[in-house]
């Protein structure tokens, strides 16, 4: 099964057993947001300069998502900061990578009440598809095998959101240091991303709205 | 920025509620005000509150303006690492450490005097104070941990309750003046600037703690230029008013000639017996449990300020990483959180066992040697203001950038100078008692440490040195790895920042 950048992280972040998402809300979706511009990246439509953002590549991509995002980039006169661009892709993003999913028929939604607070819950229809992207990253991680750009971009947004010690043993000093290797040569565009989703991260955590 | 991408970004109403939430005006009214008037003995209370209040209204105008050059910009100490040097704002952290651990571990000392009268109107009966301190501090522990939504729509509710308390307590009390008329010489100069005067100041500054946080939000608002120093200034005009207006109406209930007398001799109770005398014993119990979520408020508000200071020092490496570290689940600083949990555990085993006096010896000495080193802190990152802005003065005014800070340096320092010079009057001691110079000498052999610390790690590791106040945003990234030493992720090398 091939998945984009975005639909992958969303089923890292994912427990597969329970469809409950493993981060906070707020860190969730800046992961996602990162993901969602990683695809753009990973595209070639966008580039990042210094950390600014920059539209190179007008034409529309074929996936509706990622055509959206783009459009959102064009509609602004001025360049923006990678950060401002989490921030803002932040507050859409979970839902609209859940579409994507629920619409290619990967999760159900289920809404679930406990207590006091509404929660939505997204079940993977099969289990091996949405366990997928962790079992590669852990293999390919693990082996040494070399990453495609793509899932060395995944490993960064995992490592930039705390879910490195969900994919990897924090023990297995071998595969940290492959991990290391792999997030130093990152394209510079990539590494930025995932930079700047880190620290965004820690800055959410530090105005204490995680 | 347009105005989609400004959307839904925070506005002045939610930095100001989000800046109060560490204010919990109940516990400084009930709390700080009745045990000031009792143990300093001093008058000039409601004046101290407006005078502190001008002072850091005044001191945030250059500490706004540099807020946008600052990474961290939540932390005293980011702004002394960046206008006084890095090992001046390692120093300065400690402090911070220190500080805040002080103001939060007091608190557990009062929750006990407050919930009492409760248990004894609901069960008829009451507990040891540690053991009501106790089942806080699991509560406070957990929330932390949790990092449960509650500086949300709750604690705005519970904030406007308390505002509603004590202005509905103030106006009964000016109604009932304590001989028949209004008397205004707990506001009169004369009282203030009397003996003892530094003591008042100190306490003045313990009610506008967390004022400072408003920066943390600059990335988040709507337009930083204004929301930001519009919330500060709305806080800060909210405090000084509130709080010398609780202030004076409690010397106008009980007259200026017994006030000191009632403080020492009803403490805690003063406010709402005042309230239950004038309004009926309802509005009294009311007033009660309010003050309990208010402490428990300002606990959790004091442990979360501790909690992220561990974790940003974390992330730059000048604590050990594992305090960057946070919970998977919930987004909170895990390890920095239980770590401040099992100090607030060792001081309530301490004293319990060593049947100290929660009231006085916990909260009142916790709280004053806490209000002072958040003092000395204000004192010193409004010096590296100025500092900071001798040598970048691009991008603002000469007010901002000059007149403001020199005018709040020379107030703030006469402040530190009078609280340092009648530091035993504010801890109710005579010269002689250890804590009389133990606690500043405290505050200056942790802030030597840290500079200590700070100029080992520039020679020792210069990558760590170089994040050091940047926060989240340092260049070192101590990711969660304790197997290894080196980070996972180094920051892109054509970065801005080395």
């Amino acid at each position: 099964v091939l998945l984009a950048l975005a639909d992958e992280f969303f089923f890292v972040a994912l427990d597969d057993r329970t469809g409950k998402l493993r981060l906070s809300p707020k860190v969730f979706g800046l992961g996602v947001a990162g993901a969602l511009l990683g695809e753009l990246l990973l595209a070639e439509r966008i580039t990042v300069e210094g950390d600014l953002v920059r539209v190179i590549d007008r034409r529309p991509p074929a996936d509706a998502l990622t055509h959206t995002i783009l459009d959102s980039l064009l509609a602004e006169t001025a360049t923006h900061p990678v950060r401002t661009w989490l921030i803002y892709l932040a507050r859409a993003a979970p839902e609209q990578v859940a579409d994507r999913l629920w619409r290619a028929g990967y999760i159900r939604r289920e809404k679930t009440r406990r207590l006091w607070h509404a929660e939505t819950i997204y079940p993977p229809t099969d289990i091996n598809t949405a366990y997928g992207p962790t079992a590669r990253l852990t293999h390919s991680l693990t082996t040494g095998r070399r990453l495609t750009w793509q899932e060395a971009t995944l490993a960064g947004l995992v490592v930039a959101t705390g879910l490195d010690g969900h994919v990897l043993f924090t023990t297995d000093a071998a595969a940290r240091e492959y991990l290391r290797h792999v997030l130093d040569h990152l394209l510079p565009p990539l590494h930025v991303l995932v930079w700047q989703l880190h620290a965004a991260v820690g800055d959410a955590v530090l105005t204490g709205r995680t | 920025m347009s105005t989609a991408l400004a959307a839904d970004r925070l506005g002045v109403p939610s930095v100001v509620f989000f800046v109060m939430s560490a204010a919990t005006p109940l516990t400084v009214v009930a709390g700080v005000i009745t045990l000031a008037y009792a143990i300093t003995g001093r008058l000039g209370l409601p004046l101290a509150f407006l005078l502190i209040g001008a002072l850091l209204a005044l001191f945030g105008v250059g500490y706004v303006a540099m807020s946008r050059h600052v990474a961290n910009a939540g932390a005293f100490y980011a702004y002394v690492s960046q206008g006084l040097g890095r090992p001046v704002g390692v120093g300065t952290a400690w402090v911070a450490l220190a500080a805040y651990n002080l103001l939060q571990v007091g608190l557990y000392g009062v929750i006990g005097a407050a919930a009492s009268p409760l248990l004894e109107l609901w069960f008829g009966f009451s507990l040891p104070w540690w053991v009501i301190a106790l089942v806080a501090w699991l509560i406070v522990g957990v929330l932390g941990l949790q990092q449960v939504d509650v500086n949300g729509k709750v604690l705005a509710v519970l904030l406007c309750a308390e505002v509603v308390v004590i202005v509905v307590f103030s106006v009964a009390s000016l109604g009932n003046p304590a001989g028949g008329t209004v008397s205004f010489t707990t506001l009169e100069p004369g009282n203030l600037f009397g003996s003892g005067v530094g003591a008042l100041l100190a306490l003045g500054v313990l009610g506008f703690v967390g004022f400072e946080a408003a920066t943390v939000f600059s990335e988040e608002s709507k337009n930083p230029r204004r929301t930001v120093p519009t919330a500060m200034y709305v806080a800060i005009g909210i405090i000084a008013l509130l709080y010398a207006l609780a202030a004076w109406a409690m010397s106008v209930a009980v007259g200026p000639e017994q006030i000191v007398a009632a403080a020492g001799e009803q403490g805690l109770d003063l406010i709402f017996n005042l309230a239950g005398t004038y309004l009926g014993s309802v509005f009294a119990d009311i007033g009660y449990a309010l003050l309990l979520t208010s402490l428990l408020a300002a606990m959790i508000a004091f442990h979360n300020i501790t909690a992220r200071y561990g974790f940003s020092l974390g992330r730059e490496r000048v604590l050990p990483a594992a305090f960057g570290r946070t919970s998977r689940r919930s987004g909170s600083p895990k390890v920095a959180s239980m770590v401040q949990s099992m100090i607030g555990l060792a001081v309530i085993v301490t004293y319990a066992v060593a049947g100290w006096d929660p009231l006085v010896q916990l909260f009142f000495w916790g709280g004053t040697s806490g209000g002072l080193g958040v003092l000395l802190l204000i004192a010193v990152t409004s010096v590296a203001v100025l500092a900071f802005f001798v040598r970048h003065p691009a991008g603002e005014n000469p007010w901002r950038r000059i007149a403001a800070p020199t005018l709040a340096i020379a107030g703030l320092a006469a402040v530190v100078w009078l609280a340092l010079a009648h530091f035993g009057t504010l801890l109710g001691v005579d010269d002689g008692h250890p804590l009389r110079w133990g606690v500043p000498a405290g505050y200056l052999a942790v802030a030597l440490l840290g500079i200590g610390w700070g100029l080992i790690l520039k020679t020792s590791r210069p990558q760590v040195y170089a994040g050091i106040g940047r926060g989240a945003k340092a260049v070192t990234s101590p990711l969660p790895q304790p197997h290894t030493t080196t980070p996972l992720l180094q920051a892109p090398t054509k970065g801005t920042h080395r």
